[in-house]
């Protein structure tokens, strides 16, 4: 006998591709799960990326999906497919959900037209063989079918893979870490190419990614991940102007976290009253994007920073200021350029976003 | 990874050393046996311990001693040959490759086990006899005669060793004393009839106790070892009727190297083959017949007297033609 | 365990990226490519020996040579065997290896090692075993008063080598299953494949450069085995050779250049076979650890047929050979042990130390002196390892007693029977064991701390000593007790060349069973099965401080 279940019903998925609901996975031997309780959707035509610092649990979460971990608990469902619940585990090969590895994992003893065809089971060899070359031409690739994949180039490798997923005609694609092996240059093109492919074909993916900038440029909707459990989810830009942690702030771009006395709209910090995005009273944690931070050289209300580092970027330039233990970032486009050893006086240019403190005190202090 | 380093370094050590310190010289001679490692290792070590003399030993079938004496010519290393057939000291007494013994030496032996040329001599007597596993052969189906054996009655009950030098002195036997047709038309009757063919004579008597066959046919003498260590082994042995072929007695026999440098050191080994100490041995422990009068053969072969006289009549000049018998085993596909 | 022979045959078609990076503009080093020239030299000139005295001894009647029934049946019991051998070596190793590598089956480490200790019995003492343990007067009449079948012929044949060559194929496969990329099952099984389809599709195939490797091994040493087929009376090519050794020699030298010929069919056809079927990983990938099959109430019995198995490759010999130790001998049947241990050691050790030393030799010219050169002297020493022993040891007989008669006097040897020549000549059946660790350990040192230490000023030779060697210490130990292992057990090549009383444990344990003197060969029994025992033990301990080293680097 099992225990009553805690979700007896599954959640409303009208509309969303795939939804996972409060998944748990313990590896045996663990102290603490791998991933713990998430829950979230993925609608049609939507990217969405996970990212996290490295052992966050996001591939274990994305492998869940897919069926090749096994959770402890929770509840998958693709589209009409339960795929796992309390009494429930389809094996993966039954849940129609394309997987893409970060090794692409190719079959080395296969031709390209071969490893596109391996998943296709119905219909006539000659049929088969046109869907995967459908498949092919889909994510731009031609005339390669008989190509061996180990003459292939890195990029039309990747691209082999995702035609490989796409071919059985499965409209949710699961990408771990998918471009982690190509330089940059074919990094941006095979991103847009996806973009493409997700508008055109009305996927619903989820990428894996530990690179921010990545997942802010390619996402519709950012989950934040940390020791197996999801920070938040939304839009990039939301999650860029108002995280809800300090981690997430940090993690997404770069922030100044500070402490300080809230009072109303505004908060006392070590760089002099500062406004703030919300009501609040007593102490709270603050993050200061580097772009919403400047400073000059006129006097101000607090005791003068010194300039301990200037990073030229072209379009813009970042200091590193010192002030009082604490060292922030400002950055700045254009203006006049100041030396190292100058001492200015630290001004807010937006307000600051109140976070939940969930990074080390220590931590706080200090700026990367 | 140290200790196996040093484990290794010893191992160096030992193996260079034991290879350098084979440079010392004693008076040595070198021995080219027909005859098994397990039947004469044991009398050359006594000779070395007697003599002082070492013997180097070189193991092999005979018909391969004597091939291999011919192939080396006056290159090979051998002094003294030691073979289990006749056959093969007649041919290479009649290569040119053997010296004349002594006279003194041949003056002990019964004239009809030496050659006449004087080049070699016999030193032990063997018969060919009928091997059969008491468990599963009643004496009333033993077979009178060798030729008895084509009979469907023993189809695919018995074995003989092709390669081995008494069954191939046997064939030239009856080459000579039977006609080659007639031998022919046995071996081929004999394959027809299921016979398996065996490596050695053990092998045969193995073969019988462990139930593969119920026949065989072997030396007289390899029983009685294994009847000695063991009284239940499941094994007989019998003589085919007074003048059989199948009774043939053979010699073991030795010679001296024409190329040999050290003629006196391997004249004194045939002698000591030859002394009461050698010839107790064969009689005693290998449980062959002696060659030398006063020499009491073993009591486990009973009437030795009465067994020669079941023999049949076979000149051991005449069994010379080792070549021919092998040309006949070859080209009925047993060799 | 290292996939320690099967690097043998791989190491030759590795010529890593690096490698060819470095190509040769550098002076060709004569003087470091003499050890591998001798050994070219030696292998070639008695071949061409072999080849050229039969064609003259043949005198034209060569049809009739080669087309005697006798040849035909024996080429065909040849390839039968090694057929029958290569199939239930497979049959047994693949299960063995997917157990060990992708199951949950308790204790896998240990299984791993445990089931390379069949190296450890040589094919002929497990025919010795089979012969003395059944029939109706065997051991287990004798001890249990059950009548175990004796076999012989095709089937004794079968099993002792099929016992006995395991170890390869599942040292073959078990290092290829631990190669194949997981995430390409996983894949399958994402693109719809169920668990056994997809391993079919997607992993079987990735077997494929393995299981040739194992496959090659696998029948080279069945078609140079003579002390199983012998003792088991099964006539193939190398006992129609022994046998016509003592009658007629140029048909030996024929059914030899016969059975060279099998050799090269089996090298050329594995080349063929894997042509174009290079399955590296395609990108490196970060190789992630498959969730182990679970096998539910199935381990029990696996676990059980495993202790089965093992108890007829390695129990059953050491059993019985302690059995007969306690039988009364003849008596009169002295074998002398400690010379038998000593002759044994006099040929192995300095054998297993020089073939270490060619092999670094060659090593070095492979890696710091890539081009053809280098390739084809590493080559011929794999053509060493082909050639059937009782082939090269005939060609050595014939090539010795040549070379004598213009080295000395009439009447005299000098290269013929002597030590020197039966330890080259397992030097040279026995080189292409030692290359594979000792290459693994110069890949694994590389040059940069070679060269950094040269940048400091030391010379080449002391740099290589002061850095390389060092790190190499693993895998010379693991090139010599290869080697050790391999030539301890050696028969056909001992039964030509060795000297006059160089009788070693392997000599006297064949011949003795070979008489049925079963009690007598045991303790000659006993002695190859520990001294090998020790040498797995050896090998198995410089794989594992190999595999902490590459972790804590």
């Amino acid at each position: 006998m099992r225990l009553p279940q805690i979700h007896p019903e599954p959640p409303d998925i009208d509309g969303h591709r795939l939804c996972i609901e409060r998944l748990a996975k313990r590896y045996p031997g663990a102290a603490t799960r791998a991933v713990d309780e998430v829950s979230f959707c993925v609608s049609a035509g939507e990217i969405l990326t996970l990212v996290g610092p490295s052992g966050c649990g996001k591939t274990t979460l994305l492998r869940s999906i897919a069926g090749l971990e096994r959770p402890d608990d929770g509840y998958v469902r693709h589209g009409n497919t339960l795929c796992q619940n309390a009494d429930t585990f389809l094996a993966p090969e039954k849940r129609g959900i394309g997987f893409v590895f970060q090794d692409y994992a190719l079959f080395p003893h296969l031709s390209v037209i071969q490893n596109v065809r391996f998943g296709l089971r119905h219909g006539s060899k000659k049929e088969r063989t046109e869907i995967a070359r459908e498949a092919m031409h889909r994510v731009g690739l031609h005339g390669l079918e008989n190509r061996r994949v180990q003459e292939l180039s890195g990029g039309q490798q990747q691209r082999v893979a995702f035609a490989r997923a796409l071919a059985p005609g499965t409209d949710v694609l699961l990408l771990d870490e998918p471009f982690s092996n190509l330089d940059s240059e074919l990094r941006i093109g095979l991103r847009k190419s996806l973009q493409e492919l997700v508008q055109h074909c009305d996927l619903g993916v989820i990428l894996v990614t530990h690179d921010q900038e990545e997942a802010m440029c390619i996402a519709d909707r950012i989950a934040v991940m940390r020791d197996g459990q999801l920070l938040q989810v939304g839009p990039p830009p939301s999650l860029y102007s108002r995280p809800r942690s300090a981690f997430v702030a940090k993690f997404l771009g770069n922030s100044n976290l500070m402490t300080g006395q809230a009072q109303g709209n505004f908060a006392d910090t070590p760089i002099g009253r500062v406004q703030i995005d919300r009501h609040a009273e007593g102490p709270v944690t603050l993050s200061l994007r580097p772009e919403h931070l400047s400073f000059d050289m006129q006097a101000g209300v607090t005791t003068p920073a010194t300039i301990t580092l200037r990073e030229f970027k072209g379009h813009d330039l970042t200091y590193h200021v010192r002030h009082g233990e604490s060292t922030y970032l400002i950055q700045t486009t254009g203006g006049s350029l100041y030396d190292i050893g100058d001492a200015v006086h630290l001004k807010p240019t937006s307000a600051a976003v109140v976070v939940e403190d969930d990074l080390h005190a220590s931590a706080l202090d200090q700026t990367s | 990874m140290k200790s196996v380093c040093r484990t290794l370094a010893v191992l160096l050590a030992f193996g260079l050393t034991s290879v350098l310190g084979n440079v010392a010289i004693a008076e040595e001679i070198t021995v080219y046996s027909g005859r098994s490692k397990s039947f004469m290792d044991h009398l050359f070590n006594a000779f070395e311990k007697d003599t002082g003399i070492k013997v180097n030993r070189v193991y092999d079938k005979t018909a391969a001693v004597a091939l291999k004496l011919k192939t080396e010519g006056d290159r090979s290393p051998a002094d003294v040959v030691l073979a289990q057939d006749a056959g093969a000291l007649g041919a290479l007494s009649d290569a040119g490759l053997l010296a004349p013994l002594p006279d003194a030496l041949i003056a002990q032996v019964n004239p009809d086990y030496v050659s006449e040329e004087g080049d070699w001599v016999a030193t032990s007597l063997r018969g060919r006899t009928l091997a059969y596993s008491s468990a599963r052969v009643d004496e009333k189906d033993l077979p009178a005669s060798v030729y008895d054996l084509t009979d469907p009655k023993y189809k695919d009950r018995v074995g003989f060793a092709p390669a081995n030098a008494s069954f191939q002195a046997f064939i030239t036997a009856m080459r000579v004393t039977e006609g080659e047709a007639k031998t022919k038309q046995w071996l081929l009757d004999m394959i027809a009839n299921g016979v398996k063919s065996f490596p050695k004579n053990t092998a045969i008597i193995q073969g019988i106790a462990a139930g593969e066959i119920d026949f065989g046919l072997p030396n007289h003498y390899y029983l009685i070892r294994f009847k000695t260590s063991d009284s239940k082994f499941p094994v007989e042995q019998t003589s085919f009727a007074q003048g059989d072929i199948g009774n043939m007695v053979n010699v073991a026999g030795a010679g001296v190297l024409k190329s040999s440098k050290n003629a006196e050191a391997a004249q004194k080994l045939v002698e000591y083959l030859l002394s009461y100490k050698g010839q107790s041995y064969f009689a005693g422990q290998i449980f062959e017949y002696p060659v030398v009068d006063g020499v009491i053969a073993h009591r486990q072969h009973g009437d030795v007297d009465a067994k020669l006289d079941n023999a049949p009549d076979v000149d051991l000049d005449a069994i010379s033609d080792l070549p021919g018998t092998l040309e006949l085993l070859r080209e009925v596909g047993l060799l | 365990m290292r996939p320690a022979r099967q690097i043998i045959l791989a190491a030759a078609r590795t010529a890593t990226a690096a490698e060819r990076d470095r190509s040769g503009v550098k002076p060709w080093p004569w003087l470091l490519s003499l050890p591998g020239l001798a050994v070219a030299v030696g292998i070639l000139l008695p071949l061409s020996y072999l080849l050229t005295t039969a064609i003259q001894g043949a005198n034209g009647e060569l049809g009739d040579i080669l087309l005697r029934p006798k040849t035909l049946q024996a080429l065909l019991n040849t390839f039968g065997l090694c057929a029958a051998v290569l199939a239930s070596t497979t049959l047994l190793a693949m299960p063995a290896a997917w157990l060990v590598t992708r199951s949950n089956l308790p204790l896998k480490w240990a299984w791993s090692i445990l089931l390379v200790l069949p190296l450890a019995v040589p094919g002929y003492l497990m025919a010795y075993t089979l012969l003395s343990v059944g029939g109706s007067y065997g051991v287990s009449v004798r001890l249990l008063e059950i009548e175990a079948p004796r076999l012989t012929g095709f089937t004794g044949s079968l099993v002792s080598l099929t016992l006995y060559n395991f170890p390869y194929m599942f040292i073959t496969l078990r290092s290829g299953f631990l190669r194949i990329d997981p995430s390409l099952q996983e894949a399958a099984r994402c693109l719809g494949d169920g668990p056994w389809r997809a391993f079919f599709r997607a992993e079987l195939p990735q077997l494929w450069p393995a299981f040739l490797a194992g496959a090659l091994l696998v029948v080279l040493h069945v078609l140079g085995d003579f002390g199983v087929v012998s003792l088991m009376r099964f006539e193939t090519l190398s006992v129609l050779l022994y046998g016509s050794l003592a009658f007629e020699q140029t048909y030996a030298a024929w059914v030899a250049i016969l059975m060279l010929l099998v050799a090269g069919v089996f090298v050329g056809g594995e080349v063929l076979l894997l042509r174009r079927r290079r399955y590296d990983r395609v990108t490196p990938g970060t190789a992630r650890l498959l969730d182990p099959a679970k096998l539910g109430w199935l381990r029990w019995p696996v676990v059980l047929l495993l202790i089965v198995f093992l108890f007829f490759a390695v129990g059953l010999p050491a059993f019985s050979s302690a059995y007969w130790c306690t039988q009364p001998t003849l008596g009169f049947v002295t074998r002398d042990w400690g010379a038998s241990t000593a002759a044994s050691l006099k040929i192995c050790v300095p054998a297993a130390i020089i073939a270490t030393a060619i092999a670094l030799t060659m090593g070095l010219m492979t890696q710091r002196f890539p081009g053809w050169r280098s390739r084809a002297i590493e080559r011929l020493s794999y053509a060493g390892y082909a050639t059937p022993g009782l082939a090269l040891g005939l060609a050595m007989v014939g090539v010795a007693l040549w070379a004598d008669e213009w080295l000395v006097e009439a009447g005299d040897t000098l290269i013929y029977q002597s030590l020197g020549l039966v330890v080259f000549a397992y030097t040279l059946h026995f080189l292409a064991e030692a290359i594979g660790p000792v290459r693994t350990g110069l890949l694994q040192a590389g040059v940069r701390m070679e060269e950094a230490a040269r940048s400091l000023g030391r010379g080449p030779i002391s740099a290589f000593f002061a850095i390389t060697f060092p790190l190499l210490r693993n895998g010379l130990a693991a090139s010599m007790a290869l080697v050790f292992l391999s030539a301890i057990k050696e028969l056909p090549l001992v039964m030509l060349l060795r000297p006059a009383n160089y009788d070693t444990l392997a000599y006297n344990l064949w011949d003795l069973s070979n008489e049925n003197l079963y009690a007598e060969a045991a303790p000659f029994a006993l002695t190859i099965l520990g001294v090998s025992a020790v040498f797995v033990g050896v090998l198995i301990w410089c794989e594992r401080q190999a595999k902490s080293r590459k972790m804590q680097g």
